[in-house]
């Protein structure tokens, strides 16, 4: 009987990969914390002006454009600090059921090896996203329940009677359109990252080539798909609807986990 | 039943250290795997586990080949490395999570196991020592209760009272259907436990046979024989050691480290028993 795929050993895998990798996660999401309160007290920033300014003095123009004009550099690049978990994580996955012949041996199939990290990094991320969003949500109330008022009135006195809010200004949260394309992205590269770790494990240079060629394939079909604008503003429509667009994608992780189970198929500790 | 058929293996192209190995073991019961330094007791071991594929030749256990990797076979496989592999988790939450991947793993057992061996199971592996840490994998090991469990070099570590807890499990607690190989240097360790013996040496099983066997086919003494053809002679404490043929079939203690000297010293030595293993 061959058995290739079943949840409770996939339970059980999941459950190793939380506990191994548990304190590394909750490494992150304090680091993520504490990144979200720095990147909003740095010195110069709003929040540490406004703290360090005298309470007569009111706000100034340029904070009020400063504050309906995109986020300089916190949480839109804090999206991405998740991603430096992602990689060490599957790394050290990789390397435990490379390296360890007793996890080697283990009743596991090479499916479930596979799901195991792919699922893992995505509850990982999930609850980062979310930690993320959150912060993010409640910063954004603060800058308005602080700022706003004070802000639109300046406004106003120089002649913007309805100024432009940047949907990345301090006064929204981000766009959850840009968590979903980050979130994307780096399930992606979770994909490409233990593809590349499991093929320079053992290099065999057929299956190298054949991964160039995907690789190359799907570069191609991306251009092909994709439009490209000089300005990020302007809305164009894409080759093919959002079905074939939807699907491509989906094409595109199945032959992903196909690609590391058989990887991990070949496996030898 | 575990059967390897002609079975070649290098870690380099140019250099290998199995070549040609053929192996049938049907019966089960606790073999002591023994060899030089480097002999190829390790890589074997991984072969017969599936850890490790031939470059040619194929291991097939249970008529199912390792390399297949089916989860039905490896659920019937242990192996415990020389090395120290678990995670830094209690020894009580290795069993939760581990445990459960082998459908005769025995909680209870492996709880009284680490009892014997007096470890908390709830201390994280790494406050363990060295030793501890090594309890805690044989006692998970044993506890899995699979059909084929392959030990090497389990004693590494241990102190002499528990090199003896762990000899009190292997002989109380294997059952007979289990088939256990223990791959060690230390000869004292396991002679009085082992019922089989196998021995690697330049890169082929030279002898695979059962202790009865070869009390059968040897004579070991140290007192000088007339009629029993001598085979190989070595220094001990108490006077010459001789190997002798023993064709009456007397009754004498067999002594590992002599027969292990004596197959290193004359490779030829087992050439013309019925025993050698390269003519199977």
């Amino acid at each position: 009987m061959k058995t290739t795929f079943n949840f409770t050993r996939l339970g059980i895998g999941l459950r190793e990969f939380y506990y191994l990798y548990r304190k590394d996660f909750r490494t992150m999401a304090l680091l993520v914390f504490i990144l979200a309160i720095l990147g909003n007290l740095y010195p110069t920033s709003i929040f540490y002006e406004h703290i360090m300014r005298d309470s007569k003095e009111t706000l100034s123009i340029d904070t009020a454009f400063k504050l309906i004009s995109g986020k300089s550099v916190t949480f839109k690049q804090l999206i991405f600090i998740p991603g430096l978990l992602v990689i060490p994580v599957i790394f050290q996955y990789i390397k435990r059921i490379r390296t360890i012949v007793s996890r080697n041996l283990l009743p596991l199939s090479a499916w479930e090896n596979t799901m195991v990290p792919i699922l893992g990094t995505f509850v990982m991320l999930l609850v980062l996203f979310s930690e993320i969003y959150l912060l993010d949500t409640a910063i954004a109330q603060i800058y308005r329940q602080i700022f706003f008022k004070d802000a639109m009135e300046l406004l106003a006195q120089n002649g913007q009677l309805y100024p432009y809010i940047d949907p990345y200004a301090y006064f929204n949260p981000i766009p959850l359109s840009f968590y979903l394309f980050s979130f994307s992205k780096l399930i992606v590269i979770s994909i490409v990252v233990m593809i590349g770790l499991l093929s320079i494990w053992k290099i065999n240079f057929l299956g190298l080539v054949g991964i160039f060629a995907l690789i190359g394939g799907i570069y191609l079909v991306n251009m092909w798909l994709s439009v490209r604008t000089y300005n990020s503003d302007i809305t164009a429509l894409t080759y093919g609807s959002s079905m074939i667009q939807m699907i491509y994608q989906l094409f595109l992780l199945i032959i992903g986990l196909y690609t590391i189970k058989q990887l991990f198929k070949e496996g030898q500790v | 039943m575990i059967i390897a058929k002609q079975i070649s293996f290098g870690y380099t192209k140019k250099d290998q250290v199995l070549n040609s190995l053929s192996l049938d073991l049907e019966r089960p019961g606790i073999y002591g795997l023994l060899g030089k330094n480097g002999a190829g007791k390790t890589t074997l071991l991984k072969l017969l586990a599936g850890s490790l594929f031939p470059d040619r030749g194929q291991v097939y256990i249970d008529n199912v080949s390792t390399q297949e990797r089916q989860i039905i076979s490896r659920q019937q496989v242990y192996y415990l490395a020389e090395h120290l592999e678990s995670p830094d988790w209690s020894a009580h939450r290795l069993g939760n999570i581990y445990g459960r991947l082998y459908p005769n793993f025995d909680h209870t057992r492996y709880l009284y196991y680490l009892d014997i061996f007096e470890v908390s199971p709830d201390t994280s592996h790494k406050s363990l020592s060295m030793g501890q840490q090594k309890k805690v994998e044989i006692a998970f090991a044993l506890a899995t209760q699979v059909p084929y469990l392959f030990m090497d070099e389990p004693t590494n570590g241990l102190d002499i009272l528990s090199k003896k807890q762990f000899r009190r499990l292997i002989s109380q607690y294997i059952s007979e259907e289990q088939l256990l190989i223990i791959s060690t240097h230390q000869f004292r360790e396991i002679d009085r436990v082992i019922d089989h013996l196998l021995i690697v040496d330049h890169k082929k099983l030279v002898l695979n046979q059962s202790l009865y066997d070869i009390g059968q086919q040897f004579l070991f003494t140290n007192t000088p024989m007339e009629d029993e053809q001598l085979l190989f002679q070595d220094e001990g404490m108490l006077g010459n050691y001789g190997l002798y043929t023993n064709p009456s079939k007397r009754d004498s203690t067999l002594d590992i480290e002599l027969l292990f000297t004596a197959i290193h010293g004359c490779p030829d030595l087992l050439k013309n028993m019925q025993y050698y293993e390269n003519n199977v």
